[in-house]
């Protein structure tokens, strides 16, 4: 079986270093690494450095300014929208078009962190053909109550990230840019939009959104817990393992303003406790094994709860 | 749409099947139901369905007389109803070989959600769909068979596990002989000693035990919800959907004596409102869908729990 993991960057590098590392820590093992980017000084550096590690085997840099002219990959160019905002629907149009032999492939968002081994997401997509794509509980709309009204009021059922699925069975995917188009509301919206529209529900297989997102932080204490010499997150202390979490966690400000903000909240120490853990992860993951890069100043380098 | 059964073996805990089997369809779930049953109440309860016919794919099977083909020497000869926890297992691998996925639930579980995507999952893959048991202190991918001790030790929480019977044969097979050899807790520990044995953890997909189990049931505020006209168990308000639940909660003394177990006050607050959702969804599919049971006495007064006293 032939499997790619997919994101698009601009300019996140840690949280995107520490998935690199997770691929090879937790055993994600024979993944192409997918690569997408501008062409910048920051980026082309981070590349670098990344093509002179143990883990340039299974990275693949991909430029995508070279495509910036090419009507087939930016049919919809949107007044009011920068580069960075493109990029977004970018990465599905590169995977139905550069990708198709692959079994499957994984998009993930650069701001996610994976935090277990993946692979049977890759084999279950790949064998069943159809669309792994992860509950949406932050706007409280469900799969099966969703129309247009809710879609384009941006209360999507289904989040983007992570989906898993071959590219050859969703040729649909090259329509999201035009969705968006019409409604401009993202990606997102526009990945609903497409399964409403083309009564694909038949071919989704639904994903929980607590162990791959973790969009609802005060729900559930979060522990480490070192298995096999590997650190894990936790949903409380023997649960459930996450496969991902999804936030700029990387940011010390972040999670600052977020335990600041979550003041009133009767579940605040959880806010703490769960951002300090994403904090911890993404630092870690970042720092401390295959390759590494500079801590950027930028993203600060303390918590103050 | 490729075949696929349920296998449940039961000796009286009709709420939970009848239950499963009015959820089952409830949620639009195409699957066969293979009722291994014993004893004169449970054949009572196996008739009526039969009869009510609201559920198509049902198959009573007794398990008495089945269970001596090639049933190694018993223990404790009558003792059936701990055998038959062993015996579904080796029933979906020796009755259901051709069919393309089997999902084995205890006869005190809950379905509350559509779960065919399971069912499909083990059909297409040769994967092995089993929950995670958050009472271990084990993980799937490290734990070693001196450490299975203990009803609560294993890794994996043998049910809902879903599998292609065909792929694995030998590890249905080697849970009664793990079981014999090892001597300690149920099919559980014995179905976690069957997959070291024979070296198959790497083909086990942990599924989330807070979807399938909830064995800490005091941990997430559930809630009941209704989405496009249907009755929705759900983490939070706007979580994930809840596929079961297990444990016999159509017994008040079963509820009250759980919240009590639970000792932070902020928890019992959970174990409260949970509960009492349990049981509200174990009255709604006995009582208020296709087929409805006639209640015991012994299990409490059906529709009166609905306050739960904190103490």
């Amino acid at each position: 079986m032939k499997y790619a993991l997919l994101l698009t960057d601009s300019g996140f590098f840690a949280p995107v270093n520490a998935m690199l590392n997770a691929m090879k820590l937790y055993g994600n093992d024979g993944v192409d690494f997918y690569y997408l980017h501008h062409d910048d000084k920051a980026t082309n550096a981070f590349v670098n450095s990344v093509m002179k590690s143990e883990l340039a085997d299974r990275f693949v840099d991909v430029t995508i300014n070279k495509y910036m002219d090419d009507e087939r990959y930016y049919p919809h160019r949107e007044e009011g929208h920068n580069a960075i905002w493109r990029l977004k629907f970018y990465r599905y149009l590169y995977t139905i078009y550069e990708l198709q032999d692959y079994d499957a492939v994984a998009i993930f968002d650069a701001d996610m962190v994976i935090v277990n081994n993946i692979m049977p997401y890759f084999e279950i997509a790949a064998k069943t053909g159809k669309l792994l794509i992860p509950d949406n509980d932050g706007h409280g709309v469900q799969w099966d109550e969703m129309d247009y009204t809710t879609i384009t009021q941006g209360r999507c059922p289904f989040h983007n990230m992570p989906i898993f699925f071959k590219p050859a069975n969703f040729p649909e995917f090259t329509e999201i840019p035009a969705i968006n188009q019409a409604n401009r509301y993202g990606d997102m919206p526009s990945i609903n939009y497409l399964l409403l529209s083309k009564n694909m529900m038949d071919r989704v297989i639904i994903q929980n959104n607590v162990q791959w997102l973790f969009t609802t932080r005060e729900n559930f204490p979060l522990h480490k817990r070192i298995i096999n010499g590997k650190p894990y997150l936790s949903i409380h202390r023997c649960g459930d393992r996450l496969f991902s979490f999804h936030g700029k966690w990387w940011y010390a400000d972040v999670c600052n303003k977020g335990v600041a903000a979550s003041n009133k909240h009767p579940q605040k120490e959880l806010y703490a406790r769960n951002f300090k853990l994403f904090w911890q992860f993404t630092r870690d993951l970042c720092l401390n094994y295959y390759h590494t890069i500079p801590w950027d100043k930028r993203w600060g380098d303390k918590l103050n709860f | 749409m490729g075949k696929y059964a349920i296998i449940t073996t039961d000796t009286g805990m009709f709420p939970g099947v009848n239950g499963m089997l009015n959820a089952l369809k409830y949620y639009g779930n195409d699957v066969e139901f293979h009722y291994l049953w014993d004893g004169p109440k449970a054949e009572k309860f196996a008739n009526e369905i039969v009869k009510d016919g609201f559920f198509k794919k049902f198959y009573p099977i007794r398990l008495r007389g089945l269970m001596e083909e090639g049933w190694p020497k018993h223990h404790k000869p009558g003792e059936i109803v701990w055998y038959t926890m062993f015996y579904r297992y080796v029933y979906a691998v020796r009755k259901l070989l051709d069919y393309d996925a089997v999902s084995v639930f205890d006869a005190d579980m809950q379905i509350t959600n559509n779960i065919m995507q399971f069912f499909e999952m083990a059909d297409k893959t040769d994967l092995l769909f089993m929950p995670n048991n958050d009472y271990s202190g084990q993980e799937f991918d490290e734990c070693q068979a001196k450490a299975i001790k203990g009803a609560a030790s294993p890794p994996l929480h043998n049910m809902p596990c879903f599998f292609k019977p065909k792929y694995f044969v030998d590890v249905m097979e080697e849970i009664i002989p793990r079981n014999y050899e090892v001597e300690v807790g149920g099919d559980m520990t014995a179905l976690s000693h069957a997959l070291l044995k024979l070296d198959v953890m790497k083909k086990v997909v942990p599924t989330p035990n807070v979807l399938w189990v909830l064995s800490h049931y005091y941990n997430v505020r559930l809630h009941k919800r209704k989405i496009a006209d249907k009755l929705y168990l759900t983490l939070h308000h706007k979580g994930d959907r809840v596929n079961s639940f297990h444990r016999k909660w159509w017994h008040d003394s079963v509820c009250r004596n759980f919240i009590h177990q639970v000792k932070e006050k902020e928890n019992r607050v959970i174990a409260a409102n949970n509960i009492n959702i349990f049981w509200q969804f174990t009255m709604f599919f006995n009582f208020e869908l296709y087929h409805t049971i006639e209640w015991d006495p012994k299990w409490g007064v059906p529709n009166k729990f609905v306050e739960v006293t904190l103490l």
